[in-house]
């Protein structure tokens, strides 16, 4: 998005205008369902935490500063429910903070979705899913929402540095993922 | 980066994005919609209420004014100033 486009919409919904709400809704709805059904593994979670985050939008609307980032703000939001979110079900279920990182559950997906998925697709999305969730993250934000990485180091609340650590090791553990899964797989990443 | 590291990451930034279901974002959009109208009222409500207020004070500073050139005036017509 560009930023005086950005800087417009963040002033019109300050002012209430419904409209500007539209627009940056129809540009990071899908944005952010992805990140948070790839990040949950669960599409019905990703879903209330979808609408949640944009609800905090909306409430905090009038406290928006003009030059409020609104990608990095949006999954920063997103970002902190899905803690929010694994923390309650931790305690809930009184599980240890590692059994976090081995959330269960499988790629939520509609037989449309599967069907629509071709094997690359399918094998990225299981790589992803089998990565833990501070590797996750920082892949899914850079590699697949394509923010920048100071955008993506400051919606994970880490340092560039450690960011572009983790980035290296999520890429090396989907690329290992993929060929020990089938190795053919990089014969058609190279198409 | 190595060259498949790179293949990988263009990979990546070309999953298609997880369609949301339309009824569930039809129902979010309009509830967010009725937030950001209560919020608008609400800021609306508040606007004409300093208006209200800011007169108030005008017109108290007004009438304080007045009186006191009255008083003023008065007091001079009493020491026989005027």
């Amino acid at each position: 998005m560009e930023r005086e486009l950005e800087v417009a919409l963040v002033i019109r919904l300050r002012a209430g205008d419904i409209s500007a709400f539209d627009e940056i809704y129809d540009v990071f709805n899908h944005r952010l369902l992805s990140f948070l059904t790839r990040m949950a593994k669960n599409r019905s979670v990703a879903e209330d935490l979808l609408e949640e985050t944009w609800l905090r939008l909306v409430s905090s609307g009038e406290d928006l500063h003009a030059e409020t980032r609104l990608g990095p703000w949006l999954f920063t939001v997103a970002r902190n429910l899905y803690l929010s979110h694994c923390r309650s079900r931790a305690r809930e279920h009184s599980y240890t903070a590692d059994l976090i990182l081995l959330w269960p559950g499988g790629l939520p997906q509609s037989p449309y979705d599967l069907a629509s998925l071709n094997e690359l697709e399918e094998r990225l999305e299981a790589a992803i899913a089998s990565l833990p969730p501070i590797h996750r993250e920082v892949l899914l934000l850079v590699a697949v929402e394509q923010l920048r990485p100071v955008e993506a180091a400051r919606v994970c609340g880490i340092s560039p540095e450690s960011l572009r650590q983790r980035l290296s090791r999520a890429r090396g553990q989907v690329s290992r993922f993929l060929t020990n899964h089938d190795p053919s797989i990089k014969a058609v990443a190279r198409r | 980066m190595t060259q498949d590291d790179d293949r990988i990451l263009k990979a990546l930034a070309g999953l298609p994005p997880i369609a949301p279901d339309i009824e569930r974002e039809i129902r979010v959009r309009a509830r967010c919609h009725a937030v950001i109208a209560r919020r608008a009222l609400r800021q609306a409500l508040a606007g004409q209420d300093l208006r209200g207020t800011g007169l108030i004070d005008l017109a108290a500073a007004a009438g304080l004014i007045f009186y006191l050139a009255a008083v003023i005036a008065e007091a001079a017509r009493l020491v026989g100033l005027v």
